[in-house]
């Protein structure tokens, strides 16, 4: 039991605000903004039933190549080396390498589950989940450069100061968690994303809802482990003096709610520390659980864990985790730039079995149904060369699928043109991906708002569709 | 029903005289047949009302549907076409002819006919843009609690609400609460001392002066300031570049803080310190305003067309940061289409573009300012500390500055010319300058006696930095969804007071934290938690948590590490190495032991836009992507945890036990009274005292028993750590 735990009534607390800690700081905000007449009053949310509680976004960071993964083009073989019509110069980012000349996908395709989904030859084991997921193939986006690209994926905006959407989701709906933080990011093993911490910020949002960086091995979150040589007792000991001398603080000026939050917090803390490595310890997983992973492998073991971490923070009741595969640039990402073949066949093998063996085990586990589970990246990449044997960045079409939390599994929805370059049929924006996860979370974009600079800000800001095809 | 619509609108409006055979009447005679059952009315479809030349070109509810001269670029015209989504009307399709008629009419309106939904008129009222007025200082009956003009405003609104104000807080706690609003900083023991034993009348006003005097009060009231104009030492996007030159910019602010420079002069030299005849090296560099925003060059595409998409984002930033800065307007919102809620018409936008069109990030070298004329060139960062960021013209020419409809550079309406906000132009009528004189011509409007928000907005920042809120809650924005004032004539009058001062903020600090307002204690007592519970009236003062940097300037002060330097280029201090992960380029430095070069105060931090200093961040530090005019107050565990587990604060612990044992001598009952004395500026209560004791003879038992090394000392280090936790310590009263 954590400090402090006498010194007033916790649960009537956290009862009167609105449950759970994300719902305590931040109901104590609203107070404290609502007097100030910027932000609107709250609303009860979610808005209507939700399908889905939480959500792992599985994010390919570099921009994986839809024509070499879930969007086969047999025409690509037959225009291999020539011209294809669609190519447009503007669209090239690598403007002088990038060639308009098709390039057939090194992959062979074949068709999985009932659905008779194409997948590609490297996908192996996710292939068996074919009838789970919900491929949308008929992405696109506004920017072809990783920065803004990344940041449009993450929080609607071409340009940074905008909150990620998992700070949206984590202020609609509040976080299920007293101990974990609702919102938390991994990291490929190589490295950050460009714009690092930006991808993940609050925006204009209060700090409480930025994305938190979980590590995976030494400490797990930032500052949850005692300094150095300081055993839990004599902590433990600070703690107490503190919940004495502050919560006696707090009961002399009752008036100021934030000093009672502030004891709470501390207590909420202690509890932090005790649990996280908790979360994050996965001795308790067994070997079958490990193996299927990936994490007795090399080439799986990162992404592998990263995902049965993802798993373990669902379970705890964190609303959404945002995992990276690829990290830094160039080809430790999935930045096909001079060989997509081998880059591709590098990270879709980091992936392949750990996607696979989460979706297995968020079913094993009754889990499937309330957690949302998105694969994609940025941006795709082009049907045609840049020179060699790479492809560049693509904005004009691409796939991401969702599976799981409401979705409509074993659909294709949407295509792109005969070479796999426009999205021509049944379009789906980045703002309509967003206003379909809010809505599977029970949240109506357009309702959702959140006041800054004299406006009433959306994710999806002017536009953005619920795509009801792909909702089961 | 139609006919009768029909009939109303002829006998209201009659037939005006232009409707002959020419291309207008035609087009409305079309629309009227063909759109009059849904488009004409009291409660047209969408508010658009297509039954006069006026009420189209008013356009609908949310937005204008008239390109004047462009018949084919007008939303009315492309709705009519065959296959258009939305289509009009619905399931009827209107003849290549008929669409023809209306595209004719509109393609022979003057391109600068005004459209859209103007309420620039009725705008004029709203309290912000009505001249400042010098209100009269209410008198108030039976008053013995008034010392100031602004305790006679704040009590006339108190008595109405049948209020008192709270008792003057203790010395000790006012002490506290100067120090930390003047100079970001705790008082030392020695000032709290001296402040006790002083009888003098005017002790409290002494104080007063003596911080407004200190070198910190710049570093304070300075970063405030820097807030505002989302100063940042690095890039942000992509890339996050290292900008080596950018911390002159943050010593320049320092400097006029301290100096008390009028606030007018201030803005004319951000705005335009490039175009004055008197140009030095100082008010070069106060251009840095318009260039402390995220930028991405090097990264924008290579296409013409991104490339001026790309410069023109850039000056969105410059206008979004200019108008709410220092006007209190959200005149960003009007760059797509007219303002939703303000009377800023979308043409307003491009009017006030015009004044920085041409303009671009350059660079200067310090050197080439001993020429007659210094001349800035293109933009490099490169080498290290020679050179200025500023903003400057590219050319001697200034452009020719086009509407753009929504937003979009392909899409080009009339010209403009550069203009202020029209709805302030009959209360401050604006004469524009020589063509080479453009932002020197709209900053001498700016700062004008006339102008109503440039006065009112600062002062309203000021009084909020003192008292926790704004007079107007929303210190950027004073529009028409801006909060109401509280106390609007204190605003004029403070506004006022400002004006004649000739712009001193520092008479301003005096005026308002001499006043008994400002002197209150903040406990709360009385009627006022019932009939106020928020204090809008100001029955007590706010208890407000320190911000991020006075937290950590407090912790190094009382632990007595503060390195005190001034200025320079930005410091890194240490963030754990796993941390850094987070920052891909422009890598923040790997700091195995703080030193004293680490030990300055938070202004001095190098603000990275990718990687935030964690103990900055955590407690609200400003996004340095957008101005912020008031940062949040959030209340997060993972605070609690960088406090209880951070080296940072280890280590000033630790120092502070040092300090705590060559000052207060061995006996513990000294040491903790010393303690909580200096760290929290008053004298300890006695039971607190004992309790403290209690925890160090414990301590150092469980310590000897675990086998720690000098118990003692650890134990009190311990004990120094709680303090820096303890809520009196984080908040002020």
């Amino acid at each position: 039991m954590g400090p402090g735990v006498n010194t007033f009534d916790r649960r009537e607390w956290l009862a009167r605000s609105g449950g759970g800690f994300g719902g305590l700081a931040l109901s104590w905000l609203l107070a404290r903004d609502g007097l100030c007449g910027e932000t609107a009053a709250p609303e009860s949310r979610p808005h209507f039933a939700p399908r889905a509680k939480n959500v792992i976004f599985l994010f390919m960071y570099g921009g994986p190549s839809q024509v070499d993964t879930f969007d086969p083009k047999p025409e690509l073989d037959r225009w291999d080396g020539r011209e294809i019509p669609v190519y447009r110069k503007e669209d090239a980012f690598m403007v002088g390498k990038t060639k308009p000349t098709a390039m057939r996908s090194p992959f062979s395709f074949a068709r999985h589950g009932e659905c008779g989904l194409d997948v590609c030859e490297l996908y192996p084991h996710l292939a068996r989940h074919a009838d789970d997921l919900c491929v949308v193939r008929s992405m696109h986006c506004d920017s072809n450069n990783h920065g803004p690209a990344l940041l449009q994926m993450q929080s609607g905006s071409l340009l940074s100061g905008h909150p990620s959407i998992g700070s949206w989701v984590n202020y609609g709906l509040g976080s299920e968690s007293d101990e974990l933080p609702g919102f938390v990011v991994m990291m490929d093993h190589q490295g950050a994303p460009v714009n690092g911490a930006l991808n993940w910020s609050n925006g204009f949002m209060p700090a409480s809802l930025q994305g938190v960086p979980l590590r995976s091995s030494g400490e797990p979150i930032a500052y949850v482990s005692p300094p150095k040589g300081i055993t839990p007792g004599r902590q433990k000991a600070q703690y107490d003096l503190l919940a004495r001398w502050n919560g006696d603080y707090a009961r002399r000026n009752p008036a100021d709610a934030e000093l009672e939050a502030r004891v709470a917090s501390y207590e909420l803390a202690y509890r932090m520390q005790s649990r996280a490595p908790e979360a994050v310890d996965l001795a308790g997983e067994t070997s079958a659980t490990r193996r299927a992973y990936g994490l007795d492998e090399k080439v799986t073991s990162h992404f592998g864990r990263n995902c049965l971490l993802a798993r373990r923070l669902v379970e705890r009741g964190v609303r959404f985790v945002q995992l990276y595969s690829g990290g830094n640039q160039g080809p430790r990402a999935w930045d096909a730039h001079d060989d997509v073949e081998k880059n591709h066949r590098l990270h879709c093998t980091e992936t392949d079995r750990p996607i696979a063996a989460l979706i297995a085990d968020l079913k094993q586990r009754g889990l499937f149904d309330e957690t949302l589970v998105v694969w994609g990246g940025e941006f795709g990449r082009t049907p045609n060369t840049e020179g060699g044997r790479g492809r560049d960045h693509h904005a004009r079409g691409f796939t991401m699928w969702l599976a799981g939390g409401g979705t409509k599994g074993g659909t294709v929805h949407g295509a792109t043109d005969e070479f796999g370059y426009h999205a021509v049929e049944d379009r789906v924006s980045v703002p309509d991906l967003h206003a379909t996860v809010l809505h599977l979370l029970g949240l109506d974009h357009e309702r959702l708002v959140y006041r800054h600079s004299g406006r009433d800000v959306r994710l999806t800001d002017v536009s953005g569709r619920v795509v009801q095809e792909l909702l089961a | 029903m139609r006919s009768c619509c029909t009939i109303l609108l002829l006998l209201c409006t009659g037939l005006p005289p232009a409707w002959g055979g020419d291309p207008e009447s035609a087009a409305f005679d079309l629309l009227e047949r063909r759109c009059g059952d849904c488009h004409s009315s009291d409660e047209p479809e969408r508010g658009l009302d297509l039954s006069s030349p006026k009420a189209v070109l008013t356009g609908s509810t949310r937005r204008s549907v008239v390109v004047p001269g462009r018949g084919a670029a007008s939303l009315l015209v492309q709705v009519l076409g065959r296959g258009a989504k939305p289509h009009m009307p619905p399931d009827e399709q209107l003849t290549e002819d008929e669409i023809a008629l209306v595209g004719r009419w509109i393609d022979g309106l003057p391109a600068d006919t005004p459209v859209g939904r103007s309420r620039v008129a009725e705008g004029r009222s709203h309290w912000s843009f009505r001249p400042v007025a010098r209100p009269t200082v209410p008198t108030v009956t039976r008053d013995s609690w008034s010392r100031t003009s602004v305790d006679r405003f704040v009590l006339a609104r108190l008595r109405q609400a049948e209020l008192q104000p709270s008792e003057e807080a203790p010395r000790a706690t006012l002490l506290r609460r100067l120090s930390f609003d003047l100079i970001g900083l705790p008082p030392t023991p020695e000032e709290v001392v001296a402040f006790d034993v002083d009888d003098r009348p005017d002790a409290y006003e002494r104080v007063v002066d003596r911080l407004l005097a200190s070198p910190h009060y710049g570093e304070r009231w300075g970063r405030h300031w820097l807030d505002l104009a989302r100063y940042a030492d690095s890039s942000g996007f992509h890339e996050d570049h290292d900008r080596p030159a950018a911390w002159r910019y943050r010593d320049y602010v320092v400097a006029s803080f301290n100096a008390d420079k009028p606030y007018g002069r201030f803005a004319l030299e951000q705005l335009a310190g490039d175009e004055l005849p008197d140009a030095t090296v100082e008010t070069w560099t106060a251009t840095g305003f318009g260039t402390n925003g995220p930028a991405n060059e090097t990264n924008v595409g290579k296409s013409q067309r991104a490339k001026e998409q790309y410069r023109l984002d850039q000056l969105d930033d410059v206008i979004a940061t200019t108008s709410s800065v220092f006007l209190g307007l959200t005149l960003a919102c009007a760059r797509c289409h007219d303002h939703e809620y303000d009377p800023l018409p979308q043409r307003d936008y491009y009017r006030f573009l015009a004044f920085f069109d041409g303009t671009d990030t350059r660079r200067l070298e310090l050197g080439s300012l001993d020429a007659a004329e210094p001349k800035s060139v293109p933009f490099k960062e490169r080498g290290k500390h020679a050179y200025l960021r500023v903003r400057s013209d590219v050319r001697s020419v200034a452009p020719t500055t086009n509407v753009l409809w929504r937003g979009d550079p392909a899409n080009k309406g009339p010209v403009v010319e550069p203009g202020v906000p029209s709805v302030l132009d009959s209360v401050a009528p604006f004469s524009p300058g020589e063509s080479t004189d453009r932002r020197a011509s709209l900053a001498r409007w700016l700062v004008g006696d006339d102008n109503p928000l440039f006065w009112r907005v600062m002062a309203n920042r000021v009084w909020q930095h003192h008292f926790g809120r704004g007079l107007v809650a929303t210190p950027s924005n004073l529009g028409l969804r801006g909060a109401e004032p509280t106390h609007p004539d204190l605003l004029d009058w403070l506004a006022d007071e400002l004006r004649r001062s000739g712009g001193s903020l520092k008479s301003l600090h005096r005026t308002i934290v001499t006043s008994s307002a400002y002197r209150q204690s903040s406990a709360s007592s009385g009627a006022g938690p019932s009939v106020d519970p928020q204090n809008l009236l100001l029955w007590r003062a706010n208890r407000r948590r320190l911000e991020a940097e006075p937290l950590r300037d407090a912790i190094l002060a009382v632990s007595g590490r503060l390195n005190r330097t001034m200025g320079g280029p930005g410091i890194h201090p240490r963030v754990r190495p796993e941390l850094l992960v987070a920052s891909q380029r422009n890598k923040w430095p790997v700091v195995e032991r703080e030193g004293p070069e680490h030990w300055r105060r938070g202004v001095y931090v190098y603000v990275k836009r990718q990687l935030q200093l964690p103990m900055l961040e955590l407690f609200d530090g400003p996004s340095t992507n957008h101005s912020c005019a008031r940062r949040a107050e959030s209340l997060v565990p993972t605070q609690a945890l960088l406090l209880m587990n951070d080296e940072f604060v280890r280590d000033q612990s630790a120092a502070l036990a040092s300090r705590v044992a060559r000052q207060a001598g061995s006996d513990d009952q000294d040491r903790v009274a010393w303690l909580l004395r200096t760290a929290l500026g008053r004298p300890a209560e006695a039971h607190r005292i004992d309790e403290g004791i209690a925890f160090l003879a414990a301590q150092e038992e469980r310590l000897r028993a675990e086998g720690v090394a000098d118990a003692r000392h650890e134990a009190l280090t311990d004990l120094c750590q709680v303090v820096f936790n303890l809520s009196e310590f984080l908040y002020l009263e």
